[in-house]
């Protein structure tokens, strides 16, 4: 979807990747089953930590097999046996895929258009599935990416106020299902997490957007050429905010019995979320100095 | 209720010093300050009791009786009393009251031509309310410096400032892991690797 919410491989412990890594199979197996192969290849890490949050969530104990696949057709690869938690996530990853490929087609123009409009065909499986499984989920996003296009089109000038719809969208697929003060914490990680990746987003996308004109809110604040050194420092600490926050809500659940798993979480949140900041940043300083 | 040793994460055979570490621990995790103006607070504070009770427990039974008050206020974004006009002082009231939408409404009818420090300010508060940390940064700010004077107003930023601060340091990524092996055994183990090959690391075995 974006390819923001990674993990900082050098500091995983061979456990971790190993279970990361199965996890990731796992995810790809489950859209095999419930939105059709071609949806395998939009398979994302973004998903797959959607996925580790809800097995957490829900106390999921994970059981692994070893499978193959047309990937690896001749080695079995140790994978994680399809959950319940993988399939929703299968099922989320295909609606948010499906949004994002209309988005393209109304938005944009010539070969990008065309390439979406393929797209959509190939996996309409992926969406009718989707759609047919979870209609309300599908209904929410729907909702949530209209809200989206209005601040689009009105250039509302403001950071919070997308970055919110994106965050409350996502703290609603990620506490569906949930009741009392799981769903309450789960919305709250999802909020920050989802408004993390608007701000990373729109940040990342900056100079592409001032150039072709398309909305975006730190175009409308900062308008400039580049950003200042003071600029990135601030940005950077909002962010930091964010997954602060959504931390500090992951703190209020009980502790995740399966110790693997929450080492996992913990090195996206601190060490490959972070890291992908520091990437934007950079990029932004490179520019900056040309 | 729940055994306090389990509460604090430790067994009964900790140290008063184990009790003591872990119990700041969890108050670190559960503070109110991280959770101000978050639907969240309420569940931190039954955390935050429950923490409390178990180490009161734990006191009471190791030194027979001696009581731990703890109390944890909310710290969040209230404005005083307004010195200023009728109009001020109602949204004032609203905020202070949690009536969020209506102080909202009523600044956002405020035309643009009659926005001052003041009415900044409270919508930086509002803003605080809502969650919208960075819009409120920049509030603060504008506030700020249309009233440079004005301690109300730099208090409230700089409180904001540190809190954000404060909840924008991670904790250092603890990966207590398996480099146990002392620098002597690496160098023996190196030392049979290279003799197995042939060779030899460290000459005298």
């Amino acid at each position: 979807m974006f390819g923001y919410v990674v993990v900082e491989k050098p500091s995983l412990r061979l456990r971790e990747y190993d279970y990361y890594r199965a996890t990731y199979c796992g995810l790809c197996h489950a859209m095999g089953k419930c939105t059709g192969c071609a949806s395998r290849l939009t398979l994302s890490y973004d998903m797959t930590f959607f996925a580790l949050i809800r097995e957490m969530l829900e106390g999921e104990e994970v059981l692994f097999v070893k499978k193959r696949c047309p990937r690896h057709p001749i080695k079995k690869i140790e994978t994680v046996e399809i959950n319940s938690q993988l399939e929703y996530s299968a099922y989320v990853g295909g609606i948010l895929t499906a949004g994002k490929i209309e988005d393209n087609i109304n938005d944009e123009k010539g070969a990008k258009r065309a390439i979406a409009s393929f797209l959509r065909l190939f996996l309409s499986k992926m969406e009718r599935e989707a759609d047919k499984n979870l209609p309300e989920i599908s209904y929410l996003v729907e909702q949530k990416l209209s809200e989206l296009k209005e601040v689009e089109t009105n250039m509302v000038r403001s950071i919070d106020v997308p970055a919110d719809i994106f965050g409350d969208m996502m703290g609603s697929l990620l506490s569906y299902g949930l009741d009392g003060d799981k769903k309450l914490v789960a919305s709250n990680i999802g909020k920050r997490i989802g408004r993390w990746i608007y701000i990373v987003d729109a940040f990342d996308d900056y100079d592409k957007d001032r150039k072709s004109g398309s909305y975006n809110p730190f175009v409308l604040l900062y308008d400039a050429e580049n950003f200042s050194e003071d600029n990135l420092i601030s940005i950077s600490k909002m962010l930091e905010a964010e997954l602060a926050l959504a931390l500090s809500a992951i703190d209020l659940l009980d502790e995740d019995s399966d110790k693997t798993r929450s080492e996992i979480i913990k090195n996206i949140l601190c060490l490959g979320m972070p890291q992908s900041v520091k990437k934007v940043c950079d990029k932004h300083r490179k520019a900056e100095n040309k | 209720m729940k055994d306090p040793y389990q509460v604090l994460g430790i067994t009964p055979s900790a140290t008063d010093e184990e009790v003591k570490d872990a119990y700041r621990a969890l108050v670190k995790k559960y503070h109110p300050d991280k959770f101000a103006d978050s639907d969240l607070a309420e569940l931190a504070n039954e955390k935050m009791k429950e923490v409390n009770a178990a180490y009161d427990e734990i006191q009471k039974m190791r030194n027979g009786g001696a009581k731990n008050n703890n109390t944890y206020g909310d710290s969040g974004f209230n404005p005083g009393r307004s010195s200023g006009s009728e109009f001020y002082t109602r949204v004032r009231q609203f905020i202070n009251t949690g009536s969020i939408f209506e102080a909202e409404q009523m600044l956002v009818s405020t035309p643009q031509q009659n926005r001052g420090a003041e009415w900044y300010y409270l919508y930086a508060c509002v803003m605080v309310k809502k969650g919208y940390y960075a819009d409120a940064q920049r509030y603060f700010d504008m506030a700020c410096s249309l009233d440079p004077d004005n301690r109300e107003y730099q208090n409230a930023r700089d409180a904001f400032r540190t809190r954000s601060q404060q909840s924008g340091t991670y904790r250092t990524y603890q990966s207590n892991g398996c480099c146990d092996l002392d620098c002597c055994s690496s160098l023996i183990c190196a030392d049979c690797c290279c003799e197995c090959m042939g060779g030899d690391l460290i000459g005298c075995c």
